[in-house]
């Protein structure tokens, strides 16, 4: 199998001087779905925001797809991947759910009718039918959430990051994020959590983050080795 | 979020709503260069550009209260600006009272000016919110886009509308963490903590948006305006801005 997601060497400070990994490396390759773990501020997010080009400064290699990260690749990486953030507020910033949902396909120059028909068939896809007009501020946040997700989904990436998916929902929000997440089974997944449960559904590979690098990388037995596990910090 | 957008009675469906909105755009702000461009005492002409934007506010169907509730952010600053100016600018003097062992001037000219602005901005303001409330967002900036207007400003524009409600929502975020926290002190400890929490309302709005736009660019944004309201000048859009300029025009130079 191809490595679909190739970092070597890489280190990230932010310019106050946090440092937040040095030399990690990591492979995911295709199809291929991989959790993250590690006590809060481990770096974890930015992880993400680096392999997505969402920062640009950085020392070491990441190649995504075959893409090595610079302003040549960088549109072309994105394409590629469909990235869940943290908080859904930061990811919902129109003022119509159906707005939020087409948005990245907007920028795609996807026809009108194209754009209204993928973004219809997401939202039944994850239980908001008939929601495309509603405020997105008007939803409560296990609904932002699957807009988030929707507005993700509906782009149809190869790869997806996903930063805390299933963190403060409530357990119905929770399972049918778990269910669509596992459906998606062509691609690959990074997946940052707290909820164990969830990785050992979703996930083959575990990697524990933690003192600026990779603590563990390797089998999910991991999740239920409690000693390593305080060892890691967690 | 839990404010709401400024384009929020944007899905109406009136003849304001419906009409192309390179022409409203071209429209308000005639009538708006109108209204600055009126001298200051013509107070019979500010009356009737009043009268003008209430008709227009009608055939919106905007809810009126609404309208003029928000329209009144202005009043404030204008106070801050305007209202002093009637006490120091001039020489004829209309009135005069006493604070303590000071004796206080109203002046004609000051008096004249205090009008003239308060008139201009609030008619002003009230043209704007109706262009704002009457059109989706997305749609306005792609009009001001086709209109040539320039690309940086566009972006602008767009991000402050997006910012401004992140700020008022982190604004309110930090209301409630402090209010459940039982707010209470002393007037100058109290300045104090409003300082330092205006510098982290601002420091973590800029972190925010920083996300926002970091969100923006991993779907694809590259700063092009996408909306699919079509262009179209049709009948309505040429009577609409003909009538409303032949008024706006009469009413303007007209004699009264
Ligand atoms: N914009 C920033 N400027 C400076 N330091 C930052 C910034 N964003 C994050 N950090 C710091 O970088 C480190 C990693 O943050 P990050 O958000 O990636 O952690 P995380 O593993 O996602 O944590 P959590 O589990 O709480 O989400 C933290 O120490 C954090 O304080
Ligand atoms: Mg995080």
């Amino acid at each position: 199998m191809q490595n679909i997601i190739d970092v070597k060497n890489l280190s990230f400070s932010y310019p106050d001087g946090t440092v937040v990994f040095k030399n990690i490396d990591l492979t995911v390759s295709d199809g291929e779905s991989v959790g993250i773990i590690g006590p809060n501020g481990a770096g974890k997010s930015t992880l993400l925001m680096l392999l997505d080009g969402l920062i640009d400064t950085h020392n070491g290699q990441i190649i995504i797809s075959g893409m090595p990260m610079n302003k040549k690749h960088i549109p072309g990486i994105r394409e590629k991947i469909g990235f869940l953030f943290q908080d859904p507020d930061d990811q919902i910033f129109m003022p119509t759910v159906f707005d939020n949902v087409a948005f990245g396909l907007a920028n795609k120059n996807i026809s009108e009718e194209d754009i209204k028909e993928k973004v219809t068939r997401i939202l039944n896809y994850i239980g908001l039918p008939n929601h495309e007009k509603r405020l997105a501020n008007h939803l409560s946040f296990g609904q932002r959430k699957l807009v988030s997700l929707a507005s993700v989904l509906v782009m149809e990436p190869d790869i997806f990051l996903l930063d805390e998916p299933t963190s403060n929902l409530d357990r119905r929000e929770r399972r049918i994020i778990i269910e669509f997440i596992s459906k998606l089974e062509g691609q690959a997944k990074i997946i940052i959590s707290h909820d164990y449960d969830a990785l050992q559904q979703l996930c083959s590979k575990i990697i524990i983050m933690g003192d600026n690098q990779i603590l563990y990388s390797g089998d999910k037995k991991v999740l239920s080795d409690d000693a390593f596990l305080n060892k890691c910090k967690l | 979020m839990h404010h709401s957008f400024w384009d929020k009675h944007s899905h109406i469906n009136s003849i304001i709503h419906r009409l192309d909105c390179r022409v409203k755009i071209i429209v308000f702000t005639l009538l708006l260069l109108a209204i600055v461009t009126t001298p200051g005492q013509d107070l019979i002409r500010f009356l009737l550009f009043g009268t003008v934007i209430m008709l227009i506010i009608f055939l919106s169907r905007l809810p009126l209260i609404y309208v003029l509730k928000r329209s009144l952010i202005v009043i404030p600053f204008v106070l801050l600006i305007a209202f002093f100016i009637i006490f120091f600018n001039g020489t004829e003097v209309v009135s005069s009272f006493n604070i303590g062992r000071f004796k206080i001037n109203v002046y004609r000219e000051g008096l004249l000016v205090f009008q003239n602005v308060l008139c201009k901005s609030w008619l002003s303001v009230l043209c704007l919110l109706i262009l704002a409330e009457s059109t989706e967002f997305n749609y306005l900036l792609k009009g001001l886009e086709k209109l040539r207007f320039p690309r940086i400003m566009i972006l602008v524009i767009s991000f402050f509308y997006r910012y401004v409600f992140i700020l008022i929502d982190q604004l309110d975020r930090m209301r409630h963490a402090v209010e459940s926290r039982g707010f209470k002190a002393k007037l100058a400890r109290r300045i104090k903590i409003l300082g330092s929490m205006i510098g982290w309302l601002f420091i973590s709005t800029y972190d925010r948006a920083e996300r926002v736009y970091m969100a923006m660019l991993s779907r694809g944004f590259t700063g092009h305006i996408h909306s699919f309201r079509k262009f179209k000048i049709g009948q309505t859009d040429i009577i609409f801005s003909l009538v409303l300029l032949s008024l706006i025009l009469y009413i303007r130079i007209g004699v009264f």
